[in-house]
């Protein structure tokens, strides 16, 4: 602790009330499920990290940052991965609106499959546009390595969407079409066994987007909204 | 170089994750919103364990990123939740154990302007100094003193006072 924390005013609690209201602003619920989670989302992390120089979240610190000539390739290893990807999402990107097709249920090249169960005369999936580009819908800083994602945009009011994968990063999110119906929802990723699958009910009308982690398009990810 | 902890991020996550979560909880009101925060900011402590390793106040250097990540959500999310939002979010996330009515208490704190309510969190869950908020807040101290105040006694008379009152109007005036 610093000698400038030592001068400061600490905690002197006028009242008895200063110290209840500390204690209460604190007390805020925080099970262990979700420290279980944060800490599966860092070994997910990890993982998609793999092939990079940074060490797992199990080794100390200390061990980790033992080079400094290490960190400095992996500065340059970073920011030469990071120009890459942009560069193949705005290409991947271009040819897929070259290619995009009309009027197909599925998407094949990507292995995402979007397969619409959702009441017909509301919403025809097939005709939904699969991929979107990341733009300002999405906020992605939760999301390491993403390398892909698909959406499909429509009325979900009120509808159930089950997301099912072999993966094990799969990050699914619910935004609603007009933000000023409600907020935006994530569910964690799923967990890392076959077939392990997530159900988020719709709270508005909203844009499903799934996000596929790095690995995750070996694999499939089924969608299915239905009433 | 030689880490002044040693801790690796899941022990980060054992170790600060609560108190990190009720502030963002506190900030944000929302449950999810909070976790996706602290996840968020436990994820970049993992990217950055150069920066941690040096930080000579781990939790302070957490509580900051928390609130860097808190800024940016409120950036993303402008509409102010209602209080009926609040209380819809509150039932579940909040210990039943205080003699402070948490929803009550959560309702009055989002009531509070977002400088206020930031600084009033600053104090409570980070015991900082005057100076140490000033600082994260790019104000002089004189300004934390005066919110810090108001923040304070508008809390205090919103949780002694009915849902009538006029909180807002006392914290403004």
């Amino acid at each position: 602790m610093s000698d400038s924390r030592n001068d400061k005013i600490r905690w002197e609690f006028a009242d008895e009330a200063d110290r209840l209201l500390r204690d209460q602003l604190r007390s805020v619920e925080c099970p262990t499920s979700m420290l279980e989670r944060w800490k599966e989302s860092l070994r997910n992390s990890d993982n998609s990290h793999a092939s990079g120089s940074l060490g797992p979240s199990e080794i100390a610190f200390d061990k980790v940052l033992t080079s400094t000539m290490v960190r400095g390739l992996s500065q340059r290893w970073w920011s030469i991965a990071s120009a890459a990807t942009l560069i193949c999402l705005v290409v991947g990107w271009s040819v897929f609106q070259w290619r995009k097709p009309s009027d197909q249920m599925f998407y094949t090249q990507s292995q995402i499959v979007l397969n619409g169960q959702l009441n017909p005369t509301t919403v025809e999936l097939a005709k939904l546009p699969w991929f979107e580009s990341v733009g300002s819908q999405l906020s992605l800083s939760r999301v390491i390595n993403t390398e892909t994602l698909a959406s499909a945009e429509g009325d979900f009011s009120g509808a159930i969407v089950k997301i099912s994968s072999a993966s094990d990063s799969v990050y699914v999110m619910a935004y609603p079409l007009s933000r000023s119906l409600g907020f935006s929802r994530s569910l964690r990723p799923v967990p890392g066994t076959s077939g392990g699958w997530v159900m988020a009910a719709m709270e508005s009308d909203g844009v499903l987007v799934v996000i596929a982690t790095k690995g995750s398009l070996k694999n499939w990810i089924n969608v299915n909204a239905f009433t | 170089m030689t880490s002044s902890h040693g801790l690796s991020t899941e022990a980060l996550v054992d170790r600060y994750g609560r108190l990190l979560y009720a502030y963002a909880f506190r900030m944000t009101a929302s449950s999810a919103d909070a976790e996706d925060i602290v996840q968020n900011v436990f994820l970049r402590a993992m990217q950055n364990q150069e920066s941690i390793a040096q930080a000579s106040n781990i939790q302070a250097y957490l509580f900051a990123m928390v609130r860097n990540e808190t800024s940016k959500w409120m950036m993303r999310n402008k509409r102010m939740k209602t209080v009926e939002d609040i209380e819809s979010v509150t039932d579940n996330d909040v210990s039943e154990t205080s003699g402070i009515d948490q929803d009550w208490l959560q309702i009055g704190l989002m009531k509070l302007p977002d400088a206020f309510r930031r600084i009033l969190l600053m104090f409570y869950f980070e015991d900082a100094s005057y100076k140490e908020i000033a600082d994260a807040m790019d104000v002089p101290i004189g300004t934390v003193m005066s919110r810090l105040s108001r923040a304070k006694q508008a809390l205090k008379d919103h949780l002694t006072q009915s849902e009538s009152s006029s909180f807002r109007n006392g914290i403004q005036s």
